[in-house]
Order: C-alpha cells, then structure tokens, then sequence
C-alpha cells in the first residue's frame, strides 16, 4: 500500500523531477562531468598529435592551427548541444558522451596511425552533419561515403550505441574502403564489427593482402570474429585459421603461399624446422624467398611474403649474427662453425639481412666464405639470388672494402651491367639513400675501368636531364658528377668552393679555435675493456713529456699544452667495463664540460665499434673535426652527420688498429699544437708512407673522400638555395 | 501537508541521483577502448645467472599465452630487469628472448604484438622478467640488439 501511494505521487511528481533535474544542481552536474571529461579529451588529443608529429610545439603554426581544430571545434559542438532546443537533459548528456566518445577513438586512431591530423576538420564537421540526419531520419551512407575510411571507422565507432537505419550498410562500405585505404586496419576493424554484411568477402580477401593479422585475430577463437573466421568456407583462410593454432604455427607461416599451393607439406617444414641441424630451416627459408623474387617481376605476389621476411630476419640475428659477433674474440675453427656447411646464396642472405648488426670482422669472415669453396662467379651468384638486394649488398662490399673484389669476380660486361643498374633511376628516388650507395662506391672502386662505367653511366644521365625542360630541381647526377670527375681530376674544381661546403680539403686551425678561450678543445672518449685501457695507456705515453700538463680526478683527466698553440684535452678514464663506470666518467665529463661552457671542436672516440653508439651519442655541432678509428666506423657516418653536417670525419671501413690510430692522433694533435692547419692531401700522403707496411690503412677514409657525406652537404645546400 | 512535500521532495533527491548513476554508466557504456594495460601475469622468477625456462615457467607461459590469444588487439610488454652492469643487461636480454622464443615458436604467437624492454637502470628483482599489456600509445621495438656480445657464452 505505502509503495503504491510512493508510486502514484511519482508519477504525479515525474516532470516536476525532470524539470528539476533539467534546471538545477543533480542535472548540471552530471553534464558538467562530461564536459569535464570532454575537455580532459581535448588535451588528450592535442597530446596524441604532438606525440606523433613531435615537431607540433607550442607557438608553430600547425600547432596553432591543430589547437584552435580542437578546442575551440570541439567546444562550438558542446556549446551547440547545450543550447539545442527541445532536447530532453538525458538526450543532452548522450549527446555529449558520444562527443566524448568521438575524441576517445580519435584519439586511438590518431595513436594507431590511420587518422592524420589533417582527417580532425572533416572529422568534426561530419560529426556534426550526424545529428541533422539523426534530427531529420535520414540514412548516414551519403555522409559516411563522402569521407576517407579512416573518418568513417571514427564515426562508425561513435555511433556504436546510436540507431540509424543504415548501420549495416555503412559498416559494410567502411571495412571495405579500409581495405583499400589502410589495409594494416581493417582486421582490428572487423574485430570491432564482426557482423558486417560483407565479413567474409572480406576474410577471403585480407588472407591475401594482410594474412599475419588474420593469423592473430584468428587465435581468438571464442571472439565473435573468431568464429566467423572458423566458419570461413574460403580454403586460405581456412589454412591460415589452422596455422594458427598450431604450437609452431609462427614456424609454418613463412611457407603459408607454398603450403596454399601444395608445394611443401606441414611435415616437410616441420622435418627442417625440428632439426637440431638450424641450417636445414634456414636453407628452407632461403630457398622460399629465392623462388618467390623469382615470382614478383610476374606479377604474382606471394601471400605472406612479410612472414618470411620476418622469420629471416629473426633467424639471421639471433642464430647466426649474434654467435659470430659474440665469438669475435675467438679462432675462426670456433667462431665460423656456424656457417659449416651454408652455400654461397645462404651466406649472401647472410650479408644483406644482416647488415646492420654484423660487426666489421663478421661480415669479412663471411665474404670470405662466400668464394672460398666455390668458384662460381659473383655475377653469378647474384643472379642465383634474383639479384636480392643487391644494391645493398654493393654498398656493404664499398663499405667494407670488399666492392674491387666482388666486382673482379665477374665479366667486364656483366659488371657493367651491374653497374648500369646500380646506378640508374636515383633521381626518381625519394630520398638521396641510393645516391649516397653510388657515391660511396665509387671512392672503394680501385679498377679505373669500372669507375669510368659509373662515371659514364652518370654522364649519360646527366646528358638525358639535360634534355628535360623541369630543370628546377636539383639534379643528383650533376653533383655526382661533379665529385667523381672531380675525383678522377678531371676537372680541377675545388668542392668546398662549388658547393659552399667549407674545409673539405683544408681544416684551419683557426677554424678549431674555442671563440671564448681561444684554445683547441679536444675530447678522447675512452671504454674500460683491455683495449681500451691499451689505448688510455698509449694516450698518456705520448703526452707525457715537457710540452703537456696533466691533471686528474678520478673520473677524468685534462691534459693542457704548454708549448705552441693552445690545446686542452679532456679524456675519461678506462674505468670498469662491467659497471660501465666508463660511461658514468663520460657523463660526469660531459655535465662539467656544459656547466663550464666548454665545446670541444675536436672529438675522438678510443673504443671498439661496439662502443661507438655510445660515443656517438656525445656528437654535437660543435664538433668540426671527429676521428672514428673502430672498426666499421664509415657505416656510422650518417649518424655523424646528422649531429653534426659539416664535420670533417676520419673513419676506417674495415679494421680500426691502435697501432695506426695512435699515430694518427698524435700527428693530428701535434700539428694543431704547433698551430698548423690540417691539409689533408698532405697528411694524407705522409701517413700513406709512415704505414705503407701496414695494409689496413688502405681503409681509413679522409674527409675529402667522403663522397656520401659530400653528396648530402652539397644537395641540402642547393635544395635550399632552389627554393 | 509538511510531511508529504518533505517525502515528495526527498524522492526527488533520490531518483535524480538513481538517474545521474544510471545515465553516467549508460552513457559511457560500450564507448571505452579495450585496456590492454589493466592485465597481470605471474612474473618469471629466474635462477641467479641463468637464462633457462623451467618447466613451472613453461606451463605459467603456455597459460599467459591463451590470455594473449584472446586478446588480439593488445600488444604486451616483456620486461627484463637489468640492473647496472653489463653482465646484468647481458642477461636480462638472454632472458626476455627466452620468454618471447618459447611464446613464438612453442606457442605460435606473432612476435609483432610483443615490445621487448630491458630496465638499464635497476627498479625491480634482477631475476624477474615480467609480461604486461601494452599503452596504446607504446609502440616500442619487437626485437632489440644484444646489449653486450661475447660476454655470456653463446
């Protein structure tokens, strides 16, 4: 009785309530939550774009331009909300979760990669476009279809919650457009809508173009799209769905193409990949790889051709680049073991998959191995692999030296080819990374006659730019040109003052100079190792005479010259390798360094290459002359250049050595203390004689011939000035 | 008279605040992002100065992997501590590749949706590496370089 009486004075009261919730404080405050929550949003947004376009900053005009997007867009849509009339309060406060609910995935897309920035203005206003189809009952599809895909999955997200007539429709026309537009999504998509009309025609074609996502979202068995793909009649997505479940499906994948087309059995791949002999799946996976570049110039693509390349690259870097980097210090009968019994292609693949973590000396003992059992052909060897990365595989052997033998392997004509190849087409390359390829070959190139190849090839090039009316960009083949024939002294042209790039030949002493101390300030960067506490040791011998003062702490030193031109050295001590007290030293150093205001102009880096990364770190562009005796050095230049452009960089492209390091340092520290400039040329020829003895100079590199650096320097430059 | 405004009144506090609950969960029902960070896995206890999986290790890895697979649009973190020296950092590689090998190759998971992560600087017990969900915004490497090699045996 007394609920019924509760109940009659409620309906009695209802609107009375509503009203009241309407008006006042419970109802405002429910909203002001949201708005709240909103707002938060707005900045989480901003965040997110800042995230991925780190040069949005405060005060640039992306920034401001995104920030007035987002804030004040955002707030024209709430204030727009709140002001509609006739709208219930409980309508008002869905209407806002939704907007909140909008920033909320576009910020997931934003994060994920598939919205841009650019996208948010569409975004909004198509946003806004939905509560007039809602007010007035009309379908979405028009709406949705007038957007990219990216918009209409935001949307479609949002709306999760809403009824609209046309939802199957539209999810229908996103994932569709998803799989056109960004394909790497439309598998989370259908995750989120795995009830759409088309989800198996859909199935059937993203088991062609994305099957590792398939793969994962098929391991969900329970999920709702789990089981659409389990009631896939299509026999890929089938085949996928069994991978998938299977404990060494990650094993069987690379193969998915030729286990579709019953070229390879499960129990085939599974006898190689169980094998206690790891070659076995290596040859397997190489021999796959192989055939399929054999397939793509006939247009037929294999299916999961990025599971192979994964499962190679994996495979290559745990199993046989980090047991030949890890033994380096051991006889070659231990540390090549692993490469008993691999035929010159799986020693090629070897090379051009490993190539950023072999270290020097492993990828000599594998070019070694690659023509020391055989006597194929390197033209030949190249044609065995379908010419698998063989650009990179040219720049590796210019790098290391390896290039003048590689190319002696081969018929004049087919290194020509080879050559013709190598370098055509650089300027439809959007980036100048094949063009700084040729360029450093060139300067490993011995044999005058390929080196006339390149030239000419580049010459004709340059002949057929000469024909093309947009003459408005700056021409990679000119300034190639230009170094090589400058190079071959062709042309006496000096490149510092064609291209604007100062001391390339020459590094004053002046030039050095600390503005502020009127000093040279150089920097050792010393490792705690053996050798590097060889090379601390072999520092301090040579400075340990009358014309040097040195003072210690005992995390660092300061050595002062006290004849001749003013030089300060600083170097870290060789402290223990295992705690990297070391690196701490360098730390310590490089804080006092900063808090006294001190730059050094010269930087030398004392360790094996494995430590280079380290000293790499401490590059400025203060650092005009910087001396990189490791191992390997060269391959690190562009890491140099990116801290500091006009550096002029001594580098070794094969083995680095204290007994030619130490030298070099000494000489180069002892012309600047007697107030000499650093004359290349000349340096050069001296040292060319001091180590004629010592093979392993052939591969220090002066500043002058760092053609790719040159390059790069020199077509910034231009670019700039086209502009 | 007084009574009965007074209960007419109280009602109306209490059904507005029913309604604020009951719209505040409805309206956000549904439009959260799956929370991939809100997962917690038992951590891998390693004996001192060994990277082996035991067998205890194997079954928590083989039950961690099914929460994984239910779970495709997450990625996950495998975290190694490794302290401060390098024979520490060394390990703590050996370990995490120990844990990402057996959940790829024994489980057949795509080593795509793990980050692989060495703490250089010591926050938790050396031996422990642990599996997390990971932020949407963590878009961190499936693969990184040996921080010290040569220096456990291979």
């Amino acid at each position: 009785m007394k609920i019924a009486r509760q109940f009659i004075i409620l309906l009695v009261a209802l609107p009375g309530i509503i009203a009241h919730a309407q008006t006042f404080a419970p109802d405002s405050l429910l909203r002001k939550e949201i708005h709240q929550s909103i707002k938060q949003r707005q900045i989480n947004l901003m965040n997110a774009l800042i995230f991925q376009n780190p040069s949005f900053t405060p005060g640039n005009s992306d920034y401001s331009y995104f920030h007035s997007i987002i804030i004040k867009g955002v707030d024209s849509l709430q204030f727009a909300i709140e002001q509609a009339p006739k709208v219930y309060f409980t309508e008002k406060s869905a209407r806002l979760s939704r907007l909140s609910a909008l920033l909320d995935y576009s910020i997931a897309a934003i994060l994920s990669g598939l919205m841009k920035p650019n996208d948010l203005p569409n975004l909004f206003s198509a946003y806004k476009a939905i509560q007039v189809c809602f007010d007035q009952h009309l379908k979405l599809l028009p709406l949705i279809a007038n957007q990219n895909a990216p918009i209409g999955l935001v949307m479609l997200e949002t709306l999760k919650q809403s009824d609209f007539p046309d939802r199957s429709v539209c999810t229908s026309f996103v994932l569709r457009n998803l799989l056109s537009y960004a394909p790497d999504h439309l598998i989370r998509a259908m995750y989120e809508f795995p009830d759409a009309n088309n989800v198996y025609t859909l199935l059937q074609l993203s088991a062609r173009i994305v099957p590792e996502d398939l793969y994962n979202y098929s391991q969900a068995s329970a999920s709702a799209l789990g089981k659409r793909i389990s009631n896939s009649k299509d026999s890929l997505v089938q085949l996928i769905n069994t991978l998938s479940g299977l404990p060494d499906g990650q094993r069987l994948m690379p193969f998915l193409d030729e286990l579709f087309h019953h070229r390879l059995s499960i129990s085939e791949i599974r006898t190689a990949s169980a094998s206690p002999d790891i070659n076995l799946y290596y040859r397997l996976l190489v021999k796959t790889r192989i055939t399929y570049l054999q397939r793509i110039p006939k247009h037929d693509t294999p299916v999961a051709m990025k599971s192979l390349e994964a499962r190679l690259q994996t495979m290559v870097s745990h199993d046989y680049v980090h047991v030949l980097n890890a033994l380096h210090s051991q006889p070659d009968a231990v540390r090549l073991k692993i490469l008993n019994g691999l035929s010159p292609e799986e020693l090629y693949e070897l090379c051009v998959i490993g190539v950023d973590e072999l270290y020097t000396s492993s990828y000599l003992k594998i070019y070694q191995r690659l023509f020391s059992s055989t006597q194929l052909g390197s033209y030949e060897l190249l044609k065995r692999v379908g010419f698998d990365h063989f650009k990179r595989f040219l720049k590796m052997a210019s790098a290391y030296n390896t290039l003048d033998d590689f190319l002696s392997r081969m018929d004049q004509q087919d290194a020509n080819q080879l050559l013709h190849d190598f370098v055509a087409e650089l300027n439809q390359s959007n980036s100048l990374e094949d063009a700084v390829d040729v360029a450093e070959s060139y300067g490993s190139i011995r044999n005058a006659s390929l080196r006339q190849t390149i030239l000419s090839e580049v010459q004709e090039e340059v002949r057929k730019k000469s024909l093309n009316t947009n003459s408005s960009v700056v021409n990679i083949y000119d300034l190639l040109n230009t170094i090589f024939k400058t190079y071959e002294g062709q042309e006496h042209q000096d490149l510092s003052t064609l291209f604007g790039i100062p001391q390339i030949y020459r590094l004053q002493n002046s030039y050095l100079l600390d503005a502020r101390t009127g000093a040279i300030i150089i920097r050792h960067f010393f490792y705690g190792d053996p050798d590097g506490r060889k090379a601390f040791d072999a520092f301090i011998s040579a400075i340990k005479n009358d014309s040097w003062k040195i003072v210690k702490n005992d995390l660092w030193l300061k050595a002062v010259s006290l004849k001749g031109r003013s030089i300060v050295m600083y170097a870290n001590l060789p402290l223990d390798d295992n705690t990297n007290k070391a690196e701490e030293a360098q730390e310590a150093l490089t804080k006092y360094l900063d808090q006294q205001d001190i730059h050094p102009s010269v930087l030398i880096h004392r360790g094996h290459s494995y430590y280079l990364k380290n000293t790499l770190k401490y590059i400025t562009v203060e650092n005009k002359l910087i001396f990189l005796g490791s191992c390997g050095g060269y391959h690190n230049l562009n890491l140099v250049f990116k801290n500091s452009p006009s550096a002029s960089v001594i580098t070794t492209k094969q083995e680095g050595s204290l007994v030619i390091n130490q030298p070099m340092i000494a000489s180069i520290i002892e012309q600047l203390r007697q107030g000499k400039d650093l004359d290349w040329i000349r340096i050069w020829k001296e040292w060319t004689i001091l180590f004629r003895k010592d093979s392993r100079f052939v591969d220090y590199i002066p500043p002058y011939r760092n053609f790719g650096a040159i390059l790069i320097v020199a077509y910034n430059k231009l670019s700039h000035k086209s502009y | 008279m007084y009574t009965i405004l007074q209960r007419v009144s109280r009602l109306k506090v209490q059904l507005s605040l029913v309604f604020i609950v009951f719209t505040l969960l409805v309206s956000h029902k549904g439009y959260s992002q799956t929370d991939c960070t809100s997962t917690s896995f038992p951590v891998m206890q390693f004996a001192d100065r060994s990277n082996a999986l035991t067998s205890s290790m194997q079954t928590d890895l083989s039950s961690i992997a099914s929460q994984i697979k239910n779970h495709p649009d997450c990625r996950y973190v495998i975290l190694g501590n490794g302290g401060t020296t390098k024979f520490d950092q060394e390990m703590a590689w050996l370990r995490i590749n120990a844990v990402e090998s057996y959940l790829v190759d024994h489980e057949g998971i795509n080593n795509t949706r793990f980050i692989i992560r060495i703490n250089v600087v010591q926050s938790g017990p050396i031996n422990e590496v642990s599996i997390s969900g990971a932020a949407s915004d963590d878009s961190g490497p499936s693969t990184i370089s040996e921080p010290s090699p040569g220096l456990i045996g291979h």
